[in-house]
């Protein structure tokens, strides 16, 4: 697989505080989520990367360029929608999308013919001629997006695209990453909190808690249970099916009256199932292996670090 | 969704050239500042000293042109009488009358000029006595040189305290305020190319009320002259006016941005600002009012006046005298290097630290 950012045992202190500690990772292209409790390091990660903060320790390269040291060349190729509730005082919205593009190098009218396109894709339509003052919350995170892509860098870094949007804007927000990342091919690191967010449109997670990489890894590698497991929905309630399987020896959880987890099952054993769902006439509607849900995973790997350094 | 929307595009075009980021930001800044009609309307009002100084230039060259021809005619008298008196020396047989109407013509002449003459030192002390400080000279670039110094520190160094009181404050304060530096340095854009596009806001406004008009001053006052010859003595004034200007710009402009990097309320850097200068001013003006009235108690007791001596030192401590003073310094009006260098060390220390709190301020936000 590509490796388009590659970090080598960063480590960044601010004072007595180790926000990163040897982090080690890669990101390939797709989408990958940078997930981590408040703290975990995710956005002083992301400013190492861009070259706002100096690491204290360690180095990697983004895009073929060295972290640290060809900041601008990085920067150029990189489009990051911050977190925090930033936005450019005094303008319009087209106004500071077109300042956003001249500031990456794009000609004064290029700029403004691509800060309406980028506008439009945004879905900021008449709003783009107010100030970016009297914006809405979910309004500025349009706008830092539109800001983030208007370049057209080939590396897009979102930190919390999604906070302050409302469900049906947070859908289209997410159609939007994923659009950029399967049909213009852009790389995508997104940092989040919601979880949902990730495994909707993530191909690959990295954890970080306490400044350490705890979990880097596919979504589709990571949700394996470590044992076979298999998912079961039936048509009907799955009570009696349930008890008829305990009564084989099988562990096995309900997680609804349709939806029964048999744990610790190989696939031979769990073909079994077929025939007492004939008998005691329960149909099934799916029947495929099951996959650890992201929060399992993410609670694991803080739990994890919690219990290595109390 | 409007009908014209294509969805995602990619673009492939021209990068500009690195150098002109920060042309970005001032121009940025100026479309903001511009927005101000009272910005627009001080800017109007701004050039109007330089009329009134415009018609200063045509005064004193109307001045020094008669005082030239007065000159003139007087050496063209003593020359008639010289001649007349050497044509008697030399033909005592010629016609006496004639020659003594002549001589006596020549002498009236030479008294009418005289005459001329004093009237015009006369009027030369009446500006003199209307205006103290004021140095009529028929030394043209000196006097040039004092005019120019005179407009730099008075109108355009209180319009100077406007305009950048108006424009500056909002100019990094905005920024902090809306933490829009993350979106600035997520770009290709050094912390130094940020400062210098913003100051360069500063300085566009305030080139445009103190260089411009002095430049032009100076244009219309070499239109204004007799000859054209008056490029050749003072060809040096417009890199003079460069000079000053730069002096004016460079520590104040900083200073302001320093200030407005400390806030996030435009309003509070803008009220620091004029408050610096008023409190410094206040602060100069009361140690020269008690050394007036310590003067006056003097020649009360002695019965003589006495001369109101400041320690020159003291000028240190008004932003705006402190201006004046290396101005006056550049224009060649006001002292030696060693007795400005005080003022011009200040200046320097102003404008490096203020440098350094701004990059510092705007390096802020980055560092948690």
């Amino acid at each position: 697989m590509e490796t388009l950012v590659r970090l080598e045992h960063i480590t960044k202190d601010y004072g007595e505080l180790r926000a990163l500690d040897d982090v080690c990772v890669a990101i390939g292209p797709g989408i990958t989520g940078l997930l981590g409790p408040n703290g975990a390091g995710k956005t002083t990660l992301i400013k190492v990367l861009l070259g706002l903060v100096r690491a204290s320790a360690g180095g990697g390269e983004v895009l073929g360029y060295r972290i640290g040291r060809q900041t601008r060349a990085i920067r150029s190729r990189v489009g990051y929608m911050p977190e925090d509730d930033c936005y450019l005082a005094g303008l319009s919205g087209v106004q500071a999308v077109r300042l956003a593009a001249r500031l990456s190098g794009l000609p004064s009218v290029e700029a403004l013919r691509r800060a309406h396109e980028i506008l439009d894709f945004c879905g900021i339509e008449q709003e783009r001629y107010r100030s970016t003052e009297t914006y809405s919350l979910g309004m500025r995170q349009k706008l830092k997006f539109a800001v983030a892509v208007v370049h057209d860098p080939p590396l897009l870094i979102f930190d919390e695209p999604t906070a302050g949007l409302d469900p049906t804007e947070r859908e289209i927000m997410l159609a939007r990453i994923q659009g950029l990342a399967h049909r213009s091919g852009k790389a995508v690191l997104l940092s989040t909190h919601i979880l949902p967010d990730v495994q909707a449109i993530c191909e690959a997670a990295i954890i970080l808690a306490r400044g350490r990489v705890r979990v880097a890894e596919r979504l589709e590698v990571l949700s394996r249970p470590a044992r076979p497991a298999w998912h079961v929905r039936t048509a009907g309630p799955a009570g009696p099916l349930a008890e008829r399987a305990r009564a084989a020896g099988m562990a096995v959880r309900c997680e609804d009256d349709r939806t029964l987890v048999l744990a610790d099952t190989d696939a031979a054993s769990a073909q079994q199932l077929w025939q007492w769902a004939g008998q005691l006439g329960v149909g099934i509607r799916s029947f495929q292996p099951a996959r650890d849900s992201l929060e399992a995973i993410f609670l694991g790997a803080v739990r994890e670090d919690d219990r290595a350094d109390p | 969704m409007p009908i014209h929307d294509l969805g995602y595009r990619r673009w492939h075009g021209r990068i500009t050239p690195q150098v002109w980021r920060w042309w970005v930001i001032a121009q940025t800044g100026i479309k903001i500042a511009w927005k101000n009609s009272w910005l627009r309307r001080l800017l109007l009002v701004a050039w109007l000293p330089a009329f009134y100084f415009g018609a200063g230039f045509f005064i004193y060259e109307q001045w020094l042109t008669r005082m030239e021809a007065a000159r003139a005619e007087r050496e063209a008298a003593r020359e008639a009488v010289v001649e007349t008196a050497r044509r008697l020396i030399d033909s005592p047989g010629a016609d006496l009358g004639s020659a003594r109407r002549r001589a006596a013509m020549a002498g009236a002449a030479t008294m009418a000029i005289t005459a001329k003459d004093q009237a015009l030192a006369q009027a030369q002390r009446r500006v003199q006595a209307l205006l103290p400080g004021l140095r009529v000279s028929a030394d043209r670039h000196a006097m040039w040189c004092w005019l120019m110094w005179i407009f730099f520190r008075h109108p355009q160094g209180l319009l100077m305290l406007l305009v950048v009181g108006m424009v500056a404050p909002p100019l990094v304060a905005k920024d902090v305020g809306s933490r829009a530096f993350l979106l600035y340095f997520s770009r290709p854009i050094s912390r130094l190319e940020y400062v210098i596009g913003k100051l360069a806001v500063v300085w566009c406004f305030v080139l445009l009320i103190s260089t411009a008009p002095a430049l032009v001053l100076y244009v219309s006052g070499v239109l204004l002259s007799p000859e054209l010859a008056v490029i050749g003595t003072t060809w040096d004034i417009p890199l003079r006016i460069l000079g000053a200007s730069a002096v004016l710009l460079v520590p104040t402009t900083t200073l302001a941005l320093a200030i407005s990097s400390m806030t996030t309320r435009s309003w509070l850097a803008g009220f620091a600002w004029y408050a610096l200068w008023v409190f410094s001013f206040v602060a100069y003006a009361a140690l020269w009012v008690s050394a007036q009235v310590e003067a006056l108690q003097a020649a009360a007791e002695t019965g003589e006046p006495q001369v109101v001596r400041l320690n020159e030192q003291w000028t240190l401590l008004s932003l705006y005298h402190t201006l004046g003073k290396v101005q006056g310094w550049v224009f060649g009006v006001e002292g030696d290097l060693a007795s400005v260098a005080p003022s011009i060390a200040l200046l320097g220390g102003i404008t490096i630290v203020s440098l350094m709190v701004l990059v510092y301020r705007v390096s802020s936000p980055m560092r948690v």
